[in-house]
């Protein structure tokens, strides 16, 4: 009930100023513009998606920051943080209430992507399975990012900032699972191999497996608990105001 | 009623409050006055749960406020200082908002903010913008918001800070008006306002409460007395003579004018000082022309105590 109160004010927020209009219809944009123009899909002769869902998560990372970067920085900056933590809701509420809207917000964006595997389907015969899966990896791609927005911008009162550190933290924690990136790390710690511990942190590896088309428990748990682990984080920004 | 018993609260090196104690009953309105910076914002927002203090424990309506904060939230309204309004929703959707989050029926809803409308006299902005709103109307929009669940307990951050003299009396009025069965813990810097509706005074300093009690009480303890002042027909010798005999009576200055003695003193003792120097002019026949406590008194308690440093 209390998340409903907060979710229903954040997610009426995104649309009373033109800021979500104008980055879903950029992040539309550009995905069509990789699809249909970079990849020559036109010419490519089997009507494969998968490159399609190897941009979006590097999208999303300044997509969800850009979703994220108002949720707690607007409420330190205009002082409605102290009106929303002595009205009776508990702030894990606030947290969960806050995150969702961004989420639907992000879940809405990408539901009307689905036009361009239409438009796959109509021209060729694509691979519903890896779609599928694919959108269901971006979803937790996204999810995870914007959960570490959400997290930074508890930090900051500036917009500015929570926009430029999360997008620069998502950048660099999918960085962390480029082969060549890894390769750099291990070599710069020696025999510790520490590229490749923290690539297995990076979204980008789990992201493979579910593009191929392969449903893998361990990269839903992957990207749930680091997920939650945000949120937490995002929890304890939160309430140290307190002490 | 509230209870605050040797609260603290540091920030890094800076006592923000220091060891704060202070009781406010139901029924009461309790002004809290000091400088800025002086712990005024620290304390109200330790006893809405806010913060948490690092040192004692205080309670609101017999629930702890680290221990049960949710309790405590929803009993008191709170407006503070910042005035915290989300520019971009119109006032009533703003209010909705509110009374939700307050947990206010959804049957209940529309007659509340409909009725705290009309209270604060928002029915003209209803349909504005939050951010598009003067000084004024946001501060009242601050006061609905704080009302609007018809709290037991109300904690006010300068809920007249910024506004013209008109609107000061509406919501100075406002307040008297809705105290009677409630506690009222306001803050203000301005001296009159304090005279004009709290029973009780308490002056905090560098985090501390260098006093605390009625205007009269506060007037005795840091002046010494209250002052009081009149104009009689009479001579000027026989004035302060007469007066100087009355018990509790210091400081006498007397001034002719034209047959009439202007008189200034302090009085000491703990009756009204009306009430002696009425039996005094009775007794001796004197015509009074003008007689009254000095309300100038409690801006001599506040600057004797904030200037001590």
């Amino acid at each position: 009930m209390n998340i409903w109160t907060i979710f229903k004010r954040e997610f009426k927020n995104y649309f009373h100023s033109p800021i979500a209009y104008i980055f879903m219809i950029v992040f539309l944009g550009f995905m069509s513009f990789v699809f249909f123009f970079f990849l020559h899909f036109f010419l490519a002769d089997d009507a494969n998606m998968k490159v399609y869902f190897q941009a979006m998560p590097w999208f999303f990372t300044v997509f969800t920051a850009a979703l994220s970067m108002r949720l707690w920085s607007e409420e330190k900056k205009l002082g409605t943080l102290e009106l929303l933590m002595t009205v009776p809701i508990r702030s894990h509420e606030i947290v969960i209430g806050k995150y969702l809207a961004g989420l639907s917000v992000l879940a809405i964006t990408l539901l009307l992507t689905v036009t361009v595997p239409i438009t796959v389907a109509i021209v060729g015969s694509p691979d519903w399975g890896k779609i599928v899966t694919g959108y269901i990896g971006a979803f937790l791609a996204g999810a995870l990012l914007l959960a570490i927005g959400s997290f930074i911008s508890a930090m900051t009162e500036n917009q500015v900032v929570a926009l430029m550190v999360a997008s620069v933290t998502g950048v660099l924690l999918m960085a962390l699972g480029i082969q060549y990136v890894g390769a750099e790390v291990n070599n710069f710690f020696g025999e510790w191999k520490v590229g490749d511990f923290l690539a297995y942190f990076s979204p980008l590896n789990h992201l493979d497996t579910l593009d191929r088309g392969v449903l893998d428990l361990r990269d839903a748990i992957y990207f749930l608990s680091l997920t939650a682990l945000a949120l937490l984080l995002n929890h304890v920004a939160v309430e140290r105001r307190k002490y | 009623m509230i209870d605050v018993k040797t609260i603290s609260k540091r920030f890094g090196a800076t006592v923000a409050v220091d060891k704060v104690t202070f009781t406010v009953e139901k029924g009461e309105i309790v002004g809290f006055l000091g400088p800025n910076g002086a712990g005024k914002s620290t304390t109200m927002r330790i006893l809405t749960t806010y913060l948490i203090p690092d040192e004692g424990t205080a309670a609101v309506e017999g629930f702890d406020i680290v221990a049960q904060p949710q309790e405590v939230r929803a009993l008191v309204g709170y407006l503070p200082e910042s005035v915290p309004l989300y520019n971009e929703m119109r006032v009533e959707e703003y209010l909705y908002f509110i009374a939700q989050a307050r947990r206010i029926p959804l049957r209940e809803r529309a007659r509340r903010v409909e009725a705290i409308i009309d209270r604060v006299g928002l029915r003209a902005v209803t349909k504005k913008n939050c951010g598009n709103l003067s000084k004024g109307f946001r501060q009242r929009v601050g006061v609905a918001q704080a009302l609007i669940h018809d709290p037991p307990v109300l904690v006010l951050d300068e809920p007249t800070s910024g506004l013209d003299p008109q609107q000061i009396i509406e919501i100075r009025d406002l307040i008297r008006n809705i105290s009677a069965e409630k506690v009222v813990v306001f803050s203000t810097h301005i001296l009159q306002e304090i005279e004009a509706i709290c029973k009780r005074i308490v002056i905090i300093n560098q985090g501390r409460i260098a006093a605390n009690g009625t205007p009269a009480e506060l007037a005795r303890k840091v002046l010494g007395g209250i002052r009081f002042r009149g104009r009689v027909q009479g001579g000027a010798d026989e004035v302060r003579e007469s007066l100087a005999r009355l018990e509790g009576v210091r400081d006498v200055h007397v001034e002719q004018q034209n047959g009439t003695a202007t008189f200034r003193l302090v009085f000491t003792k703990p009756e009204d000082p009306g009430l002696a120097f009425g039996r005094l002019a009775h007794e001796k026949g004197w015509p009074v022309l003008e007689a009254s406590t000095e309300k100038s008194s409690l801006e001599d308690v506040y600057l004797a105590i904030t200037r001590t440093r």
